[in-house]
């Protein structure tokens, strides 16, 4: 198979994950995008008003923390689950098996996107104007996609084999969620783990993208680059050990 | 050009033994062992063996799913697998949502499929479903959706795993005719059946696995005869047990439908019970399903037993023929044991067959089983074992008579039940009178002939007593009839009558069969003096190759060897060829056909030869004289001592003859 009809194929699929994630009604979008404002709603609540975190636009601030995290951990486990989803297809005709992974994270990409209008309702309502240099946060959700896509490829793969994964994962987001700067400021870490902190490329994501919408800081080119650099080595690394393990999902499924 | 070629394949999985200890917790099982074949453009080959033998993985093995573990694969060109119906297909999107679907796994963009789709769904003859989501679908209905838009790929090749089977008859031709229009167009094709009459419409070559092994590879035939050797040495006994346990459970399950269908609709009335209905619905569908893959592995297997059962026949039949030529006495009765027996273990297959299907596939059953008894009663005419058959066969008519309700069909029927008893009668007549048959093929009586003027006196007394005692026959056979019908009225009086003058008239025919037999002995005494005497006569093929078995169409030739005594002056040979139930078909001699002969002496041949014979199916008898030019009192006459058979060849029709015509229909 070219790689066009690759193309088509990934499309042909997402589009499907997303109308079965709906099943072509209204109201179950409306949850996808009440759960984000829910979770805003309750971490609102308890560290703005009741521990009195001190941050400016504290509502966007975490808005943009949980959707990207949402969009990390949604994207994560059903791609986990992919293969095995698509176990039927996999093992009695012969398609490129990355296509699955790839279009379920890009359902959830779908779902990123949307959220990410609600974040721009958002900044109207609480009067929060961008500037120009929120123009690079395509570029940034880019790197974010290629990040999440390393990931998903690596687990995907290894999960068929290895079924204990999914409780290890579900474990493993709880840490993340804590220790990704969502609902406190990266500043807030002591100085000497700082260093160790900042490899973690969702909170630099997390940070970066923070900057240019809520916060108008220019990004650092470095720092860029740095980001850019973790993502794509997490994405390679993903994308070759499941090209590697790719041959037998057939008969490991 | 070769298109797939295996060399050395293996293909091992880690099997998981016991979860719970960790020592020798896997093991390698070899799913298929060292294949090595090769296929070229066009052909197809088919793939056979039982269930885990390796097929599925074979096939996914050639398409590119599974990786060989060592060996090589070399596949060239477009392959289009259809491993399991319903793969790739979604349950929760419509057919034409899944048309899309599929055609982007199969590489095409969605403006190129938007281009095809109505060929597509025309192909499907789903146009009414195809926006009703997939999972409303039957399994035939989703078989043909994938089908169809599978074939726009336009694939080199071709891998069906029994899919085909599924849907209805009419989709199946359609597949098969698209099939074999894909193989003309030069597409390779490897399918996997448990039917060896879908193996034997599409494919040239055959394989059959067994554990993971090539055990039989070539020519369709050959490879299907070791898969029936190898896989149904059974007992038979044994597998017809299992086949009536299955037919109990598809009955139980049927009458469990009923009950289930009797409830919903008691609950129908109550509007407050849906979830129940619904349970119970569900229930009903899934029993359904349930039992349509019961009686689709029954009608498979029997299928099989049916063809393993013509084929030994087959081959069996050609032994005997063989045995016959050498007249090994003792092999020619081994042998006919074997086809007895072989013959009411098809029987009982038949009308094991007959309790779960429906009513015209019991009518063809019924026919088959028809023919296999006049067979059977045929070859072993003059035997036990006829009466035994003609029993059968009059209990079979009697089971029929009652069940049709059709008067013509009926009337049909008791005509055949007559002529059965006719039978019947007959031969318990001669074996109370110990007169041997004449007809054994065999068992060859030769009688010589001296050409006198009493002969052919005695030999017209005879003709007349003939005439008599049949005619005697037909009278005590009516009056049979009539003491049956008294029987079920219980006419004590009448039916008392009758039995006296059957005794009478049986009396009499016993005095005219006496009278007979005298008189005939007097000609065969007289007949062993006889100068000219037909030695053998054989029936030979195109290649002047000795068979009993032809087909029609083929080249036909008898071959009287003779040997002369003395010279004698214008001699005739004719020939008589009858049916088995004795009608006669045609009698040529040299004398109507002006072939003059002036002597003969000494040893020598006579040939009559048919370039195409024209006969149909069935068992032959030929009898063979040579008489002299002004008389009919032969020198030497065989009366039907030879037979032969004539099988099914691929002109499909009914009756005795073949006869070559055409047909012409002109409309305005």
């Amino acid at each position: 198979m070219k790689l066009k009809s690759h193309f088509h194929l990934i499309r042909e699929f997402t589009i499907n994950n997303f109308k079965l994630k709906y099943k072509n009604s209204s109201v179950a979008y409306l949850w996808s995008i009440l759960t984000p404002l829910l979770m805003l709603a309750t971490l609102y609540i308890v560290f703005s008003i009741i521990m009195k975190l001190d941050v400016p636009h504290y509502q966007l601030f975490l808005l943009i923390g949980i959707i990207f995290w949402n969009f990390l951990s949604e994207a994560t486990t059903t791609s986990m689950n992919s293969l095995l989803a698509h176990g039927n297809i996999i093992k009695k005709m012969n398609f490129p098996n990355y296509v699955v992974v790839v279009s379920s994270c890009l359902s959830s990409f779908i779902t990123l996107l949307l959220n990410l209008l609600i974040f721009f309702l958002f900044t109207l309502i609480f009067n929060v104007k961008l500037t120009a240099i929120a123009i690079i946060l395509p570029f940034y959700l880019i790197e974010l996609f290629i990040l999440v896509l390393g990931i998903s490829f690596f687990l995907s793969a290894f999960y068929p084999k290895f079924r204990e994964l999914s409780h290890i994962w579900t474990f493993l987001l709880l840490i993340g969620f804590w220790v990704t700067p969502i609902i406190y400021r990266e500043t807030m870490v002591p100085e000497k783990y700082l260093k160790y902190y900042m490899l973690n490329p969702l909170a630099r994501l997390i940070n970066e993208a923070r900057d240019i919408l809520i916060y108008h800081y220019t990004p650092v080119l470095k720092q860029i680059l740095i980001t850019l650099i973790i993502c794509v080595l997490i994405f390679a690394l993903g994308f070759l050990f499941f090209r590697k393990k790719s041959p037998y999902f057939a008969e490991e499924l | 050009m070769e298109v797939i070629t295996l060399k050395n394949t293996s293909k091992s999985f880690r099997l998981e033994h016991d979860e719970n200890s960790l020592k020798n917790r896997f093991e390698n099982f070899y799913a298929l062992k060292n294949i090595s074949f090769s296929l070229k453009k066009g052909e197809a080959l088919g793939v056979i063996g039982e269930n885990g033998s390796g097929k599925t993985t074979l096939l996914k093995i050639i398409a590119g799913i599974l990786k060989p573990t060592s060996g090589t694969v070399n596949v060239k060109g477009n392959i289009m697998p259809f491993i399991e119906l319903g793969a790739g297909l979604q349950p929760e999107l419509t057919g034409r949502e899944n048309i899309f679907l599929y055609g982007a796994l199969l590489g095409f963009s969605r403006i190129e499929i938007e281009r095809k789709i109505d060929s597509i769904i025309e192909f499907s003859g789903l146009k009414k479903f195809i926006d009703a989501k997939l999972r409303t679908y039957s399994a035939g209905m989703q078989m043909r959706l994938v089908f169809s838009t599978a074939m726009i790929n336009n694939p080199d090749i071709l891998l069906i795993d029994e899919v085909i089977s599924v849907g209805d008859e009419s989709f199946q031709k359609r597949s098969f005719n698209k099939i074999k229009n894909l193989k003309s167009q030069g597409k390779t094709i490897v399918f996997v059946s448990h039917s060896m009459e879908q193996i034997k419409t599409v494919c040239d070559k055959a394989i059959f696995l067994k554990d993971g092994k090539i055990k039989a590879s070539g020519l369709l035939d050959g490879v299907i005869h070791t898969y029936f050797e190898t896989v149904y040495k059974r007992d038979n006994n044994s597998v017809f047990n299992s086949f009536d346990k299955k037919i109990k459970e598809i009955l139980r399950r049927e009458k469990e439908q009923k009950r289930i269908l009797d409830s919903i609709n008691k609950t129908q009335k109550d509007i407050f019970n849906r979830f129940k209905i619904k349970t119970l619905k569900k229930t009903f569908e899934k029993n359904e399903v349930e039992i349509d893959e019961l009686k689709f592995s029954l009608s498979d297997l029997f299928e099989n037993y049916k063809y393993m059962f013509e084929s030994n026949l087959n081959s069996i039949d050609q032994k005997l023929s063989s045995a016959y030529d050498k007249n090994d006495s003792k092999l020619i009765k081994k042998l006919e044991n074997i086809k007895y027996e072989l013959l009411e273990d098809f029987k009982k297959l038949l009308i094991l067959r007959t309790k779960f299907c429906d009513k015209t596939e019991k009518n063809k059953i019924n026919h088959t089983l028809k023919i296999l008894m006049h067979d059977q009663s045929s070859f072993f005419k003059g035997t036990k074992r006829e009466i035994n058959v003609l029993n059968e066969f009059k209990e079979l008519l009697e089971k029929e008579i009652k069940q049709t309700k059709n008067q013509k069909i009926k009337e049909k029927l008791l005509e055949e039940f007559e002529t059965i008893i006719m039978r019947i009668s007959l031969l318990d007549k001669e074996n109370k009178y110990g007169k041997k048959k004449t007809t054994r093929s065999f068992r060859r009586r030769i009688l010589d002939n001296k050409q006198t003027l009493d002969n052919e006196k005695l030999e017209g007394i005879i003709l007349v007593l003939r005439r008599v005692i049949l005619d005697i026959n037909e009278n005590i056979f009516n009056l049979q009839l009539k003491k049956k019908n008294y029987l079920i009225t219980k006419n004590k009086k009448k039916l008392l009558e009758c039995k006296k003058e059957i005794i009478k008239l049986k009396q009499k025919r016993k005095k005219l069969i006496d009278e007979m037999n005298k008189k005939q002995k007097i000609i065969g005494v007289q007949r062993k003096n006889s100068n000219v005497k037909i030695s053998s006569v054989r029936f030979l093929d195109l290649s002047s190759n000795e068979t009993k078995i032809f087909r029609p169409g083929n080249k036909f030739t008898i071959e009287i060897t003779y040997n002369s005594l003395k010279k004698v002056k214008n001699p005739v040979f004719g020939i008589g060829i009858f049916k088995e139930d004795g009608t006669h078909i045609t009698g040529p001699n040299t004398k109507f056909h002006n072939f003059k002969i002036n002597f003969i002496k000494g040893k020598g041949k006579a040939y009559y030869t048919i370039d195409s014979l024209p006969l149909l199916e069935g068992h032959y008898l030929v009898t063979v004289a040579i008489h002299p030019y002004n008389s009919f009192i032969p020198y030497d006459v065989h009366t039907k001592l030879y037979t032969f058979k004539v099988i099914k060849n691929h002109i499909e029709d009914f009756g005795t003859f073949y006869i070559n015509a055409k047909w012409k229909i002109e409309q305005n």
